[in-house]
């Protein structure tokens, strides 16, 4: 209560400019627990006579002689009217008012407004949802509680990036990473990717991941553009507003919050494999990656798989010796990861100063070896009022977040497809007979991997595990001071500077004697990111009387981006083990895998002034008018400016129509229209002339340094590109409150798209940036909460959340048929194409004929069509979630169950699985022939016989894109929690002040119900990372199933 | 208020110093007009290489001197097969030949624009003969769409370039920039390399005369004033790239192919017919067998799980009998047939790999052991682009196909005697027994004696002499058919041969004005040959 009505602070005063003749003092109280209410509307009835109550809920106020009633009003609070008569002091208590219970949401520049006068859509997500998890990332937390919100993890891999797209995607080539405003001040939440899928990047962090759970005081997400205009183009994917405990402000003695938490990592997305047929090739045994092999019926023994010539001299003792041939369990290569987190938050102060520390402590073990993730997180916050007048308020943060996790390069269906090294590359394919976990991994002489295959050409999967890696260590200090200035009751002025920096240091390793780098490679890479935002404001608000309120905003912003990075590659490691550059004998500047160099600055100064005014009347219209003008310093000069405007319009007809009624309680209707910019990166409109001073190296040892044309062309004429979006909404509250309801419908167009447009090389270039088409999102978003059952000891709560998109390419240009999206290879990959979906997949299909029959080859297998095509629309026709509580004195049971509907996925797991016949789907009288249905080339049915490996292999590994596509419709409970908060009766008892505990577990269950049964694929994955991609699986995200419990102490 | 006023007009003169909007030059790059004509002639010549290299690959699969995948020719490469060899010559190769023709016209660099010219022509009329028709007039800039230019039209361009480049060439004065790193002739003076790149030029024009010979009446005539140039036919004047001996370096220098087969196992499959003409071609074996190829076994696997065919050697029905099959020797030469789609059995460190020539690796010595990142020349080998003993066949086949005075024979003799001496001095020694070198060339004249089809033998010690390099055996197998008798592919029926290659995936997909190829079957301006003339 005393928190919420603080957030209120800074809302609507009555002010007095009257006639004096008495004074009258007196305390306004809550009801509830007697705390003091700050903030109050005093008013003299029939007048605009009034005034607040102050910090400690005390008010005085002069009145006429005598007589007259006094009106005690504060949002969400019941209205009381009380007459005065001759006393001169008057104390009240105030209760909540259920049926007009409203809102505090935090808006645009921290501007903290009642959610009934917002003509657009804000979630708010409560400090508890997100506290007392096992995910250390936020992102992942709000999966599925926030309407409109897309959240894809690269993985299961601990510490790994996540993708999150507000309301579908809108812009092709540009960033669609929402913003993240910690405290008022932007944070960087980018994933520093150093080689693109292929090269590893699914093993960057999301920076938002130095954020501590545990701290979060609430989570308001600015989803549409009328709500993020304030932001400016930083804002335009929209916002996720965080509010830490070290800004809030607290009172009273020091309160010690204290949370342990337990939680077990595994693996969820093991498949079931068969147990009938081992290595090898149309039933004959071979020590192949393929698991087309004989029955292990069919015989007792096969050569020990380590008796290879080529493992003579390491293993002598395998030579000549037989194994038994039967299937092994190979998942205990994977583990049981351990989560702990402790966490402890003290905050107290007074009416001048209040103060806040947490401290936390997240120890997270994944399920593969060697991924392990480390966080301390350390805070403070304090608030002073120096003045009457001016108050100071200040906090700083410090996150040091260490992750180490085997390389998760990019594979397909034999080994890596890209560079480095992978650790789910050979795992999942292991064939049946092969003893992974009973077998060496390493030879006794040098350390070098061994493993089955003659060549010794696979790289062990428990090699890769202990001797490749990334890591990945940040230290980050973040934080902001903000300066509030009263200049009268009704303007206030602001100045709040905000700081965000973080060293962060990336390291990618192969030591030597592995398969796919045998020399070994170290790179490390050392990257300097800060931001640094100056944030002016001013804000003015009235009552001109009871029937019109006006409140104004008007502001200015700086944000200047500065990120450096230098590193270093090294090759051809000496002594085994020994991960310092000066054990390698060569040394780059460049990456290997991609060419690139990995030194380098770039810089981004952004200044934007805005405005607001939020004219309300009665209390049930609100009109808010808002626009911003930018300049980017990346654009040329004569583009480098846009201004522009939004608008909302809020109702509230239950107020209006003063409608009291138990069926309708409360009803809001919204609309608004909204506008933002999206500027390009940095150093995209001139062409640039590259240069190597070491691109070779000739005869006589002489370096041969190069110039050359870089690959992008420069285009000076480039421009911001806008977004503008409709968006309509309403919240209504149903039978006595027991149903609300919260629908928005939106509608968005993106114009003169920035777009990296990939080009034929036969222009010199590779890609250029241009403003092209049109892009058109369209989404409903609904929020469905109901209350079935509340009696005095038990309720049963249910939220619906549902959210459906569209997303089209309305117009591309008269000149490109296609551009592919983000990363890909250039005939596989996300595409826009004009008509279709964004992001529709594009590969090699099947050739057909013309009547749609498959034809096939002499060999009686599918023939490849060369010419890419589409093959399936990634975007899910809808995703929703279920969350179901059920509480029962101090028991609180909560069941998340998502559904998405649809979303093509591409996914190498499953074709590489089924191909090289290691699930239970392949588990099949093999001994059979099959015909292919389709035809020949001549147009005649196809009577050609071929062996079940050929139909798998053949026709599955690494032939049309076409087989690896599959429809990605899934079911899961996402989470489930049981927590019991002990009663004060026996907490009483122990020093503590409140004592809870919490079970739960995440992920639990899922089904991907148009995947092959028993591949158990779990859907929650994106293998290109962090980015504008979507649907495509290169075996790099198997996903986490997390279960234990949660301790919390307050005292 | 006073004091707060002071404060914020401190924080507004702070903020606003930092107020800048010019950021708009990369500082970690230059500016175009920064660049430096001896580094853009480096990054030509290397690039040069890249588009080597990438046709050569092509070429040797499709002639039989190195295995094709894939089960059928249309299934053997996607369209993004080409993409490398596309993006190297347009985007590395042609955009900075135009940025240096452009400082060429300020500055006195002749021979820096000659060379690069002389590039220029050779990439344009491979990307030809790979593709047909190609874009050029509106590539480079004019368009973000260039279309396509016929490829005739291009030859002329070609020839163009190269007459450009012989008139640079003209112009070298004393004040003339000398090149600073020449990676194909490391001669110090500006005359000795003029004179090297003119008879690279004059060469250049000899193979593209007898190229388009079928739809030139005029050819023989062109062809014999070329011949009264000066054109490479010693040795000495070999248009090669030599890869550099340091053995271990940042940046990896090594020839692709020691790196590719050398460090961790094959990479590549070998030919079985291919190897089989030098074992059992001729009477005697052609003493180059142990240089082309290096076997990693002495004994070829019988292991159905390491060679999938050796279980029962039972050639296809289709096979013309005593077509090799399988292997080529049971002494260790064993590769892939033609246009096999099988998997990958674990035989990398077993199948035969590249030998000393030309791919810096290891003369083979009977050590029968897998090839190591360390062993024969490192790396130290070279990319035969144009060869005195090419000018040879070249010659034979003009006498003996469109009526250029000469002697075919003895041309061919010479063909052969100079391309076995350059593969016996490779790696500076010469481990060949002249009495085995002798046997060879007698035996080529008694077979070319003896033939009845005398351009077959040609063509064929032409093939057998082009190791390394698969754009003039593509080529002669368009415009002759021959060599005769080439391997077939394991598949009864293969499709349509390669007679022009897809258009890449990137200019297909990514250029409004592209037509994807109809299919294999494709011919190119200069192959007049009928439809289904080669297999």
């Amino acid at each position: 209560m005393k928190k919420f009505l603080l957030l209120c602070f800074s809302f609507a005063f009555v002010l007095s400019a009257w006639a004096q003749e008495r004074v009258i003092t007196g305390k306004v109280t809550s009801s509830e627990d007697g705390s003091t209410l700050p903030g109050v509307n005093v008013v003299v009835k029939g007048t605009i006579n009034g005034t607040v109550t102050d910090a400690d809920g005390k008010y005085s106020l002069s009145v006429p002689s005598s007589g007259g009633s006094l009106v005690f009003s504060f949002i969400g609070l019941k209205t009381s009217e009380i007459t005065v008569g001759e006393r001169t002091v008057v104390d009240i208590q105030l209760g909540l008012d259920i049926t007009q219970l409203s809102e505090i949401v935090v808006t645009a520049q921290g501007i903290s407004q009642d959610k009934k006068a917002l003509g657009y859509a804000v979630t708010s997500v409560a400090g508890d949802l997100i506290q007392q998890r096992p995910e250390a990332d936020i992102a992942r937390m709000l999966n599925g509680k926030v309407p409109g919100m897309s959240i894809t993890p690269t993985g299961g891999v601990s510490g790994t990036g996540t993708n999150i797209i507000i309301r579908g995607y809108t812009t092709i080539s540009g960033n669609k990473q929402p913003l993240f405003v910690v405290d008022g001040v932007p944070f960087d939440g980018s994933t520093n990717q150093q080689a693109g899928f292929t090269g590893g990047n699914q093993a960057s962090t999301s920076r938002f991941l130095d954020l501590d759970p545990n701290n979060i005081d609430r989570i308001d997400v600015l989803k549409g553009l009328s709500a993020a205009t304030l932001y400016g183009e930083a804002g335009r994917n929209g916002v996720i507003l965080i509010t830490t405990k070290n800004s809030s402000k607290s009172k009273g003695g020091a309160q010690v919050t204290v949370n342990q938490s337990y939680f077990v990592n595994q693996i969820a997305s093991l498949p079931e494999l068969q147990n009938s047929y081992g290595g090898g090739f149309d039933q004959n045994y071979g020590p192949f990656f393929s698991n087309w092999g004989p029955r292990f019926s069919s015989r007792d023994s096969i050569p020990n798989p380590y008796g290879t010539a080529f493992l003579a001299n390491t293993f002598p003792q395998f030579q000549g010796k037989n194994v038994k041939y039967q299937p092994y369990n190979n998942s205990k290569f994977f583990r049981d990861g351990a989560v702990v987190n402790t966490s402890v938050a003290i905050s107290g102060g007074n009416d001048q100063i209040s103060y806040s520390v947490t401290i936390g402590k997240n120890n997270e073990q994944g399920f593969v070896p060697n991924n392990d993730l480390e966080k301390y997180n350390f805070g403070a916050g304090i608030t002073a009022k120096v003045s009457k007048k001016l108050s100071i308020s200040s906090s700083f943060n410090y996150a040091s977040t260490d992750l180490k996790t085997p390389p998760l390069n990019s594979a397909g269906s034999s080994g890596i497809n890209g560079n480095g090294s992978s650790v789910f590359a050979n795992i999942f394919y292991t064939p049946r007979h092969i003893d992974l976990m009973g077998l060496p991994f390493e030879s006794p002489i040098d350390n070098s991997s061994v493993y089955y295959r003659g060549g010794n050409d696979i790289q062990n999967p428990r090699w890769t595990a202990k001797y490749t890696g990334t890591t990945d260590v940040t230290q980050r200090i973040y934080g902001r001071t903000q300066l509030t200035y009263n200049v009268t009751d009704k303007l206030k002025v602001v100045y709040r500077i905000g700081l965000d920096t973080y060293n962060q240091r990336q390291r990618y390793f192969i030591n030597k004697g592995g398969v796919d780098l045998p020399n070994g490679l170290l790179r490390t890479i050392n990257i300097e990111n800060t931001i640094v935002n100056h944030d002016f404001l001013a804000t003015y608000d009235t009552n001109f009387n009871e029937t019109f309120s006006l409140s104004l905003t008007g502001g200015a912003q700086i944000r200047l981006d500065r990120y450096r990075q230098d590193g270093l590659e090294s090759t051809n490691q000496i002594f085994f083990g020994v991960l310092n550059h000066s054990n390698f004998s060569f040394h780059s500047p460049l990456n290997s895998f991609t060419g690139g160099n990995m030194n380098y600055f770039t810089e981004k100064n952004y200044y934007g002034v805005y405005g607001k005014a939020v004219v309300g009347y009665k209390g049930f219209l609100y009109l808010d008018l808002q626009a911003r003008n930018d300049w980017s310093s990346t654009l040329e000069k004569a583009n480098n400016t846009l201004f522009y405007p939004s608008a909302s319009l809020s109702f509230v007809p239950t107020e209006a129509f003063k409608i009291e009624s138990d069926i309708l309680n409360y009803l809001k209707l919204r609309v608004g229209f909204g506008s933002s910019a999206g500027f390009p990166s940095p150093y995209s409109t001139r062409s640039t002339l590259g240069f190597d001073a070491r691109a070779y190296v000739d005869r006589t040892a002489t370096p041969v340094p190069v110039n050359f044309a870089s690959s992008l062309l420069g285009n000076t004429n480039l421009k911001a590109e806008t977004q503008q979006e409709f968006e309509v909404g309403l919240e209504a509250k149903l039978l006595k409150n027991r149903i609300s309801v919260d629908a928005t419908y939106y509608n968005r167009s993106t114009l003169n798209l920035i777009t990296n447009v990939p080009i034929d090389p036969a222009t010199g270039f590779a890609q250029t940036l241009d403003n092209l088409g049109k892009l058109r999102n369209e989404g409903v978003e609904l929020s469905l909460n109901g209350t079935p059952i509340q009696t005095n000891s038990f309720s049963w709560n249910m939220t619906l959340n549902f959210f459906h998109y569209v997303s089209i390419v309305d117009r591309l240009s008269s000149s490109l048929k296609q551009i592919q999206i983000g990363e890909g290879f250039s005939n596989l990959g996300n595409f826009a194409i004009e008509g279709k979906p964004f992001n529709t997949i594009l590969g090699t299909p099947f050739q057909r004929d013309a009547n749609g029959n498959r034809v096939v080859s002499a060999g009686g297998s599918y023939i490849i069509d060369p010419n890419i095509a589409p093959l399936g629309n990634p975007n899910p026709d809808f995703t929703s979630s279920l969350i179901n509580t059920f509480s029962y004195k101090g028991f609180t049971l909560s069941a998340q169950l998502d559904y998405r509907q649809g979303g093509a996925i591409y996914s190498a797991t499953a074709y590489t699985l089924i191909g090289r016949g290691v699930t239970k789907d392949t588990d099949f009288d093999r001994d059979r022939t099959f015909i292919l249905p389709g035809v020949k080339a001549d147009g005649s049915q196809n009577d050609i016989q071929v062996t079940s490996s050929d139909v798998y292999f053949t026709n599955f590994v690494n032939r049309a894109s076409e087989a690896g596509i599959f429809d990605g419709t899934t079911i899961r409970l996402r989470e489930v929690s049981l927590g019991y908060v002990l009663p004060k009766s026996i907490v009483a008892k122990t020093p503590f002040k409140g004592i809870s505990l919490t079970i739960s577990g995440q992920n639990l269950w899922f089904n991907a119900v148009n995947f092959p049964k028993y591949l158990n694929f779990d859907t929650d994955v994106l293998s290109t990372g962090v980015g504008n991609n979507l649907g495509f699986d290169y075996f790099t995200g198997p996903s986490s199933r997390r279960f234990g419990a949660n301790l919390r102490l307050t005292f | 208020m006073k004091r707060f006023n002071k404060i914020l007009l401190v924080l507004l003169v702070l903020a606003s110093t930092s107020c800048e909007l010019d950021k708009l030059q990369n500082p970690n790059q230059l500016t175009p007009d920064q660049a430096n004509p001896d580094y853009l002639l480096n990054n030509i010549q290397l690039s040069f290489t890249g588009v080597f290299f990438g046709a050569t690959a092509f070429g040797m699969e499709n002639t039989r001197m190195l295995a094709m995948g894939g089960d059928v020719y249309a299934n053997a490469y996607q369209p993004q097969s080409f993409d490398g060899i596309w993006s190297t010559a347009y985007s590395s190769l042609f955009i900075n030949i135009k940025t240096l023709k452009e400082i060429g016209n300020k500055q006195n660099i002749p021979l820096h624009t000659g060379i690069a010219k002389i590039l220029e022509a050779y990439t344009l009329i491979t990307l030809v003969d790979l593709f047909g028709d190609v874009p050029y007039s509106e590539a480079l800039g004019v368009s973000l769409n260039p279309k396509v230019d016929a490829g005739a039209g291009l030859y002329t361009v070609a020839f163009g370039l190269i007459d450009d480049a012989i008139a640079d060439f003209g112009k070298i004065n004393a004040q003339s920039k000398v090149v600073l790193q020449d990676l194909y002739y490391a001669a110090t003076s500006n005359a000795s390399r003029s004179a090297a790149w003119k008879r690279v030029a004059n060469t250049l024009k000899l193979k593209m005369l007898l190229q388009t010979r079928l739809v030139d009446t005029g050819a023989a005539a062109k062809i014999t004033a070329v011949l009264t140039q000066d054109i490479i036919d010693l040795a000495s004047e070999d248009f090669v790239f030599a890869f550099p001996a340091n053995s271990f370096s940042a940046p990896n220098n090594y020839h692709p192919y020691f790196m590719g087969n050398y460090q961790n196992g094959a990479n590549q499959y070998m030919s079985n017919y291919y190897m089989n003409a030098l074992l059992n071609g001729k009477s005697v074996r052609d003493p180059r067998l142990r240089y082309y190829f290096y076997r990693q076994t002495l004994v070829t696997p019988t292991d159905a799980n390491v060679l999938n065919c050796a279980a029962a050697i039972t050639p296809p029905a289709h096979y013309p009998p005593g077509t090799v099959y399988c292997k080529a020797s049971d002494d260790g030469y064993f590769g892939r047939d033609h246009l096999d789609p099988s998997g990958t059995p674990p035989d990398t460190k077993l199948r035969t790999i590249y030998g000393v020539y030309p791919a810096g690796g290891k003369y083979d010595n009977n050590s029968g052991v897998p090839g190591a990142i360390t062993d024969g020349a490192v790396g130290k080998g070279i990319l035969p682009i144009l060869l005195s003993s090419f000018t040879q066949f070249m010659r034979a086949e003009a006498v003996l196909t469109i009526g250029v005075a000469g002697n075919a024979r003895a041309l061919t003799i010479t063909g052969v005697t100079q391309a076995i001496e350059k593969v016996n001095g490779f790696g500076g020694s010469s481990l060949m027994s002249p009495t085995s070198v002798n046997n060879y060339i007698n035996a080529v004249g008694t077979t070319y004696d003896a033939a009845t089809d005398k351009l077959n033998v040609i063509m064929t010690e032409y093939w057998q002499s082009a190791w390394g390099n698969g754009i003039e055996p593509y080529n002669g197998y368009r415009r002759t058919g021959k060599p005769l008798g080439l391997q077939p592919s394991l598949a009864p029926d293969p499709g349509a041969f390669f007679r022009s290659f897809y258009y890449p995936s990137v200019f297909v997909n990514r250029n409004a004005n592209a037509t994807p190829k109809a299919g294999p079957a494709v011919q190119v301006f200069w192959d007049t040959n009928p439809a289904g003339f080669i297999k």
